[in-house]
């Protein structure tokens, strides 16, 4: 191939590249925050297993759970406006339809972390005479994210790739930034290529960061057996 | 005062026992003795509140806990009612400390300061001061148990349920925790005591209990009751302690 690679361009765009990675850290962050927020009492609810409760967040669940991001995305951006009467911007909506996305799976995981927890921890706490709300604080959701770590951990990753869907309805965040470099400059090549190595360049050190703190005692189930 | 009454409990529709009738007292030691399998532990988590039952009643103080009670709230009981089980459930992810100072920090609401000074207290009573920043995988099955103990009488309650609690521990250990046990009635904390181990409960319990076949078979003085066995049940059960099984 007698194509003439010129990464001059990527320099002069680098505010731009920047400002989408801000962008995409923001809706990553938004989505991590949010997301799990909303995944603890979605997977309280799916491990206590009381019907009614049950039974509706389960199916809304699996809403989520089936249908894609993309879907989710151009439905929430597109559809619901004409449908609700409530639009969003596009960051929001991206930022929303991630966190909400999040929260289905990241329920799931929570609650495999919560039918885990062996009996008699709970035991020892009820035997205090700590109420349920202060088992579940004190307890429940401390040991089930020490549980879940390596699922949330590898998930959050997950979603900070995701962020790049956002660009379909023009979040300006880092593979969209791009895209608007591309049109500029018609050098797509050299901003795919930089693109690629900024996800790289931050996912692979967190990846690893990640696997670090899985055995760190903060966030282990037995500390003491990595001493 | 502890008051089970005519207590019945079952499992999978068996009955584990039924019509249990027991009082403890404050400044009381009361043991309760039977073969592997015969419904102490159960017995235990059910005045604990830690497991509900089909027939009877459960009564401390002016605190009821009712058979088979849809509104089943023994939070008020726990909190009277200490207990320390057979494996200790101690939280892996705390430290020694950390396990101690829980309840009376997020139950009782002292301050962490509060609760840190008494553990240190009875830390150093139990001799296990230096433990205390130790993951409980790290503690030996003693050093465990001692913990286990702090965590319960840290919350200073009223009584105490102790399932087998020196089983896991040497005889000097086990002689330790026992006399901590019998200073802890002499200040006026009722126990209630589940063991194998006949000769504690001779010297130490104010009336004993033998459970077998879904029943107290005997109870009295342990002099009444071990000494002088009238069934051939506790006989042949206290045979056994003896040859070491």
């Amino acid at each position: 191939m007698n194509y003439h690679w010129d990464f001059s361009i990527i320099w002069a765009a680098r505010t731009t590249l920047l400002h989408g990675l801000l962008v995409s850290f923001a809706l990553t962050g938004f989505c991590i925050l949010v997301g799990t927020i909303l995944a603890v009492p979605i997977a309280l609810i799916l491990a206590r297993r009381s019907p009614v409760l049950y039974g509706i967040t389960n199916f809304l669940v699996e809403i989520v759970r089936a249908l894609p991001i993309l879907v989710l995305l151009i439905w929430f951006y597109y559809v619901m406006p004409n449908l609700l009467s409530v639009s969003l911007s596009a960051f929001w909506t991206a930022a929303w339809v991630l966190a909400i996305n999040l929260a289905a799976f990241a329920a799931d995981i929570l609650r495999g972390g919560i039918v885990a927890i062996p009996r008699e921890h709970l035991e020892a706490a009820e035997a205090l005479g700590m109420s349920r709300v202060t088992v579940i604080r004190r307890i429940i959701i401390p040991e089930t994210f020490r549980r879940s770590v390596p699922a949330l951990t590898a998930m959050y990753i997950t979603m900070f790739k995701f962020s790049t869907l956002a660009s379909v309805i023009s979040v300006s965040e880092l593979l969209h930034t791009g895209d608007s470099i591309i049109i500029n400059t018609y050098k797509p090549l050299e901003v795919y290529t930089i693109i690629a190595l900024i996800y790289l360049a931050v996912i692979v050190p967190t990846t690893y960061a990640a696997k670090a703190l899985e055995r760190h005692p903060m966030f282990s189930v037995n500390p003491g057996d990595s001493e | 005062m502890i008051k089970v009454q005519n207590i019945g409990k079952q499992f999978g529709g068996k009955w584990i026992f039924r019509n249990l009738t027991m009082i403890a007292k404050p400044k009381e030691l009361i043991g309760i003795v039977g073969p592997s399998g015969c419904g102490k532990t159960t017995l235990l988590k059910c005045i604990n509140g830690l497991l509900r039952f089909e027939e009877g009643m459960v009564t401390v103080g002016d605190l009821r806990l009712m058979a088979g009670s849809k509104n089943h709230t023994p939070v008020a009981i726990r909190q009277r009612v200490g207990m320390v089980f057979q494996h200790l459930n101690l939280w892996p992810y705390k430290t020694a400390l950390e396990n101690i100072i829980e309840g009376p920090v997020y139950v009782r609401r002292w301050s962490k300061k509060q609760a840190i000074e008494n553990a240190i207290l009875w830390a150093e009573r139990l001799k296990i001061k230096d433990q205390l920043g130790k993951y409980p995988q790290m503690l030996s099955g003693g050093q465990r148990q001692r913990v286990a103990i702090a965590r319960a009488v840290l919350m200073e309650p009223e009584f105490l349920l102790l399932d087998e609690i020196t089983s896991a521990l040497d005889p000097v250990l086990a002689g330790e925790i026992v006399d901590c046990m019998v200073e802890l009635k002499e200040q006026g904390m009722g126990i209630v005591f589940v063991s194998h181990q006949i000769n504690f409960i001779r010297r130490n319990a104010d009336r004993v209990y033998f459970l077998q076949g879904e029943q107290f078979m005997e109870s009295g003085t342990p002099k009444e009751v071990l000494a002088e066995p009238k069934t051939p049940e506790l006989r042949s059960f206290i045979e056994s302690i003896r040859h070491g099984w």
